[in-house]
């Protein structure tokens, strides 16, 4: 190499970006301040999430093991922890062909809807044939169905006018159904009310329903196969009490 | 307690579970705020709009637009039917 020619350039390393450091935060503690609150508001989210989690887990362990009571009880629970507006546990009955709305959150607002009209939900009935109904859609299509119309979850019950005052009652605008699927098998639904449109959802009731829907099948297929084994025992003693004296 | 005062001690609750006793303490140098926290008793001495204003303010300029926007999913339920024009425009935005 010639030692008079100029060494050739070195390649350019590439720079980390340079933050700006806004004139009226020169010592950047604002910003560490924010983030650190951002920080913090996700493990609260996180916090809560899990509290309620827990809660059901405990419903699933403990002594009731009456499908409609489990359901009853996690839908009381996830509204009252949550702050949904309502929450409404399905069920699939194979044998009559339709979808059994096996629980809704007992709160005041809910209440004062079926005052309203003199009807209770829990107990009603949707045939699968009624495509037009946002639980029946749900559980068809085994994906999540979003409606900004309460009349699709309540018909045929509510007529057009009657679900436009129920959402009035219970401040509902949005509402999402989520299927319960457990061992790759359709179980039922459940459907979740908000006040404000899914778009707008906060972090901790996104987090929530991913992780809500799995445990809330595990809850009503726990308890349905406790069911069938109670049934199937009772059977048994019947059979072996009429052996017994035959 | 009317619906503004409810606001104010659900947005104080919730700016506790992330901020602690910090959200107390910022609600307690807000003019025309009483804090009773024991009894969790508020007393609004003034224009209300502009106290909780003043409130939502205080966190804002701490901890930034997360904290508005804890302030507004806090009061979501309760504002819903009280009249926009006692209502701060912040959490209407």
């Amino acid at each position: 190499m010639d030692p008079n020619q100029a060494p050739p350039p070195q390649p350019q390393q590439p720079q980390a970006p340079v933050k700006e450091v806004p004139a009226t935060d020169p010592t950047g503690l604002e910003h560490i301040t924010q983030e650190l609150y951002k920080k913090n508001m996700e493990l609260n989210a996180r916090n809560k999430t899990l509290s309620l989690l827990q809660k059901i887990d405990e419903i699933i362990l403990s002594s009731v093991t009456d499908t409609a009571q489990t359901a009853q009880q996690v839908a009381n629970v996830v509204a009252a922890e949550s702050g949904f507006k309502f929450v409404e546990i399905f069920i699939v009955n194979k044998t009559e062909n339709d979808l059994l709305c096996l629980a809704m959150s007992e709160t005041d607002l809910v209440k004062k809807a079926e005052g309203e009209f003199n009807r209770i939900f829990n107990g009603l009935k949707t045939p699968l044939a009624q495509d037009t109904n946002l639980a029946v859609r749900c559980v068809k299509e085994r994906k999540v169905e979003v409606s900004h119309d309460l009349f699709e979850l309540l018909t045929p019950y509510f007529s057009q006018e009657e679900s436009k005052k129920v959402g009035e009652i219970t401040g509902v605008i949005a509402t999402l159904a989520y299927p319960l699927i457990v061992r790759e098998e359709i179980i039922g639904a459940i459907a979740v009310g908000f006040a404000q449109r899914e778009e707008t959802l906060t972090a901790f009731d996104r987090d929530l329903l991913a992780r809500l829907t799995g445990l809330i099948g595990i809850a009503i297929d726990n308890a349905l196969l406790y069911q069938s084994l109670k049934e199937a025992n009772e059977k048994l003693n019947v059979l072996a009490q009429k052996q017994g004296t035959a | 307690m009317d619906k503004l005062a409810q606001a104010v001690v659900k947005i104080i609750q919730e700016q506790e579970k992330i901020i602690g006793p910090i959200a107390l303490e910022q609600a307690k140098k807000v003019n025309g705020l009483n804090v009773n926290w024991d009894k969790h008793e508020i007393i609004l001495k003034g224009n209300k709009k502009e106290i909780l204003e003043s409130l939502i303010d205080k966190y804002k300029h701490l901890f930034g637009q997360a904290s508005v926007e804890v302030c507004k999913d806090a009061v979501r339920g309760i504002i819903s039917d009280v009249p926009k024009d006692q209502v701060p425009q912040i959490l209407l935005s």
